[in-house]
């Protein structure tokens, strides 16, 4: 007997999404991914001056705003064949950075951590237990009897005048969770640090970008001014404090972060061999410690993995015509060209062409285009993005600084490295890599102050600045690693105007509809095969979603084999 | 002549007043949905007194949190799609998230859930909220619905009796 689950939007980000899966004896069989709103910020930014698309594309997703102003930017210089200052670069990759360890921070511990800790659990555990486990998995000082006995005492008092609020959405006592009390309990209490402690990781947003959480950027470079002594400007007082919070950012992610994640999964051995969805990653590659398109500099290396065969790393070439296309036969577009056309992004069109039902509807007509959300492959292949991408695309061209972090952990949970393409791995890898780039925010500083030291202040190549000085016509493409994976901005100049832009998010790869050859995209492939033990409460359902940062909000809402509903919960 | 009662307070040591941040919420780039960020656009080209910030907040979220304790007071601005005509102005003041109308900044981690963190950790401003009930905001685009975009100076109006009454305790004329 086959029941139909769906996931549907609840929120205003663009980009929401709705899931509608068959479930089968316990376990689902198939799955459709719908992106229910229209991203049609292309068509907004038509146009617009390229020097000004950063600030509009900043507003598309509400989390990662300044990845995208940064891709947006990059996109323009490479139009222009601008190349920045060394500082802006180091600049860019400490605010890129830093934002990247703020979102997997709190993705795990305010969004993810309650798919598998109890908070219900947490409250009846002892204390002085609790302090042993963390004690024997970490160094961290404040790990004491006291601190777990306070965050108990905290948490109560919230769950009894604000009747749960904040975590309302749990499936308290459901059977799939799995940490005893103190576990549940140290995790708890990390979750209302992180809430801290994320707070000053975002610091450095503010001090380079001026504000947040929407900071500044510049096309040619950064407008932070360096002046060591001018108190208005980046100072010594400013790149001190930038040190600080780097120093508190690493004790974080290495004696709380990274230990949590590690402690909780290895109660959850089953979860390393669920969830694990297509076999072919994409990563685009960022930090460069040189400049922007130095590949060999990068700290994050660029490259395809194709049937998870780690023996070779495959090109990825953003201007390869048959490389990089979307798709829109099961989107609600049209081309010029016809609806099973793959178009490179640099031809690429936003027409649209809704042919849906009118919401609110039950169910999917399955046979008709279904998504807001275009279908990008890559020589026709579908790719996961992410940071188990960029994990997988880096152990495969031999990143011995990823390798060895991985390993470590690997070897901790007992299970080989083929462990990773799972839903725990994908959770994983986003703690092994906010450790990363921790590590490397102090050669980004280094760098930097280094650079100042010499004497080197310069923050903005003004060159092409004038529309004067630029072609009549002009692309070019802007390529980051975003928190969520792959994020690609390609951008048509004409006439000193955007005449056409297109946004390859990371969010579409992957959660993108079936493409004309009916391949799944990594949301619909990842939740084959999943085991529901409760369609009442799709606790599993959630684990799976929550493992690649959805960025956004949904509802569950199950449905029989009647198309009765049966079951409604929120999943934010 | 002084009166009595403005001896007195001229005669008190200089306190200077509370801090107040005016907070926008919403999405620019979905219509009515970016009302709380036009009020602030609004609000930047006035002269506003000196122990007054404005802040565009975007979509809200965790990166926001550190700030928004920083400030005994908050006036918030954001958009409800409840059953109210739009362009409808309610004053509220919230505590936990349950006593809020469905405001429209739910993202992974929205407005809410950050007040919510606030109050968890224990630091957390006192708020006043503005909610606007608005109609269009599923589609694409920067404009506001006419009926919006009239209730803007209300908004601003309600805003600085809202101050006012902070910082002196005057009673704010009712808004319908």
């Amino acid at each position: 007997m086959s029941k139909r689950i769906v996931v549907d939007p609840i929120t205003r980000i663009e980009g929401h999404l709705r899931m509608e899966a068959d479930i089968e004896n316990g376990v689902i069989t198939d799955a459709f991914s719908t992106g229910t709103m229209i991203r049609g910020i292309e068509i907004i930014v038509k146009d617009r001056d390229p020097r000004d698309v950063w600030a509009y594309v900043g507003r598309v997703c509400g989390v990662c705003t300044s990845i995208h102003s940064l891709c947006s930017v990059r996109a323009v210089e490479d139009a222009f064949g601008i190349v920045i200052p060394p500082n802006a670069e180091q600049v860019r990759n400490l605010m890129q950075s830093a934002v990247t360890i703020q979102d997997h921070v709190t993705h795990f511990y305010q969004l993810q951590a309650l798919d598998w800790v109890d908070v219900m659990s947490a409250l009846k555990a002892d204390p002085r237990k609790a302090a042993e486990v963390a004690q024997s998995i970490s160094e961290w000082p404040k790990n004491s009897i006291g601190y777990f006995a306070e965050t108990q005492k905290k948490v109560r008092q919230f769950i009894e005048t604000s009747k749960f609020s904040i975590f309302s959405n749990g499936y308290w006592g459901h059977p799939a969770y799995k940490l005893p009390p103190e576990v549940n309990l140290v995790a708890l209490a990390h979750y209302l640090e992180a809430l801290e402690v994320q707070k000053e990781i975002v610091k450095v947003q503010t001090i380079f970008g001026g504000k947040n959480p929407h900071p500044n950027f510049l096309v040619g470079g950064m407008a932070c001014a360096v002046n060591i002594n001018d108190p208005n400007a980046l100072n010594n007082e400013r790149l001190n404090f930038v040190a600080q919070i780097i120093e508190r950012t690493q004790t974080f992610v290495r004696q709380v972060y990274l230990p949590d994640v590690l402690a909780i999964l290895s109660y959850y051995p089953d979860w390393t061999k669920i969830g694990g969805g297509l076999r072919n990653y994409i990563a685009y590659g960022d930090y460069p410690m040189g400049s922007y398109g130095e590949l060999s500099t990068y700290k994050s290396p660029r490259g395809i993995v194709v049937d998870r065969d780690l023996s070779k790393v495959v090109e990825f070439d953003p201007w390869a015509m048959d490389g990089l296309q979307e798709f829109v036969n099961n989107s609600w577009y049209s081309y010029s060209q016809g609806k099973d056309a793959g178009l490179h992004p640099s031809v690429g069109e936003t027409r649209l062409d809704y042919t849906g039902a009118t919401p609110p509807y039950e169910y999917l007509d399955r046979d008709q285009p279904y998504s807001w959300i275009k279908t990008p492959r890559y020589k026709g292949m579908p790719m996961e993005t992410g940071p188990l991408a960029r994990n997988i695309v880096a152990h495969a061209s031999g990143d011995e600084t990823y390798r060895e972090i991985t390993q470590r952990c690997l070897k901790q949970l007992n299970v080989p490295y083929e462990a990773m393409y799972s839903t725990a791995g994908r959770t994983l890898a986003r703690a092994i890599e906010a450790n990363l780039l921790a590590d490397w925010q102090t050669d980004f500083y280094t760098t930097l102050l280094q650079n100042i030291k010499n004497g080197d202040y310069r923050m903005f190549n003004g060159t092409k600045w004038e529309p004067s000085t630029w072609p009549q016509t002009a692309r070019g493409v802007g390529l980051t690693e975003a928190p969520r994976g792959a994020l690609a901005h390609y951008v048509n100049i004409e006439g000193k105007k955007v005449s056409n832009y297109q946004m390859v998010v990371p969010t579409t790869w992957n959660a993108s509809p079936r493409d004309t050859r009916g391949q799944h995209s990594a949301f619909e492939a990842s939740l084959i095969g999943t085991p529901v033990i409760d369609p009442q409460i799709p606790l599993e359902i959630i684990r799976t979603i929550h493992s690649f940062d959805p960025c956004m909000a949904c509802a569950v809402h199950l449905y029989d084999e009647n198309g009765e509903h049966i079951h409604r919960c929120e999943m934010f | 002549m002084k009166s009595q009662t403005e001896q007195k307070k001229n005669n008190k040591p200089f306190t200077p007043p509370d801090k107040i941040l005016i907070l926008g919420v919403g999405n620019l780039i979905l219509n009515d949905e970016g009302i709380g960020i036009h009020i602030i656009n609004r609000l930047s080209s006035m002269k506003l007194p000196p122990n007054i910030d404005i802040l565009d907040g975007g979509t809200g979220g965790l990166a926001l949190l550190e700030t928004l304790q920083s400030y005994p007071h908050l006036i918030l601005i954001d958009a409800t799609l409840d059953n109210n005509p739009a362009g409808t102005i309610r004053r509220l003041s919230p505590k936990y998230s349950k006593d809020y109308p469905p405001l429209l900044s739910a993202h992974e981690i929205g407005l809410k859930e950050m007040i919510d963190a606030m109050l968890l950790l224990g630091e957390a401003p006192q708020i006043e909220l503005i909610a606007v009930s608005v109609r269009n905001c599923r589609s694409l685009g920067m404009q506001l619905s006419p009926e919006v975009s009239k209730a803007i100076p209300q908004i601003v109006q309600l805003i600085l009796e809202i101050i006012d009454e902070l910082q002196y305790g005057n009673r704010p004329t009712e808004i319908i």
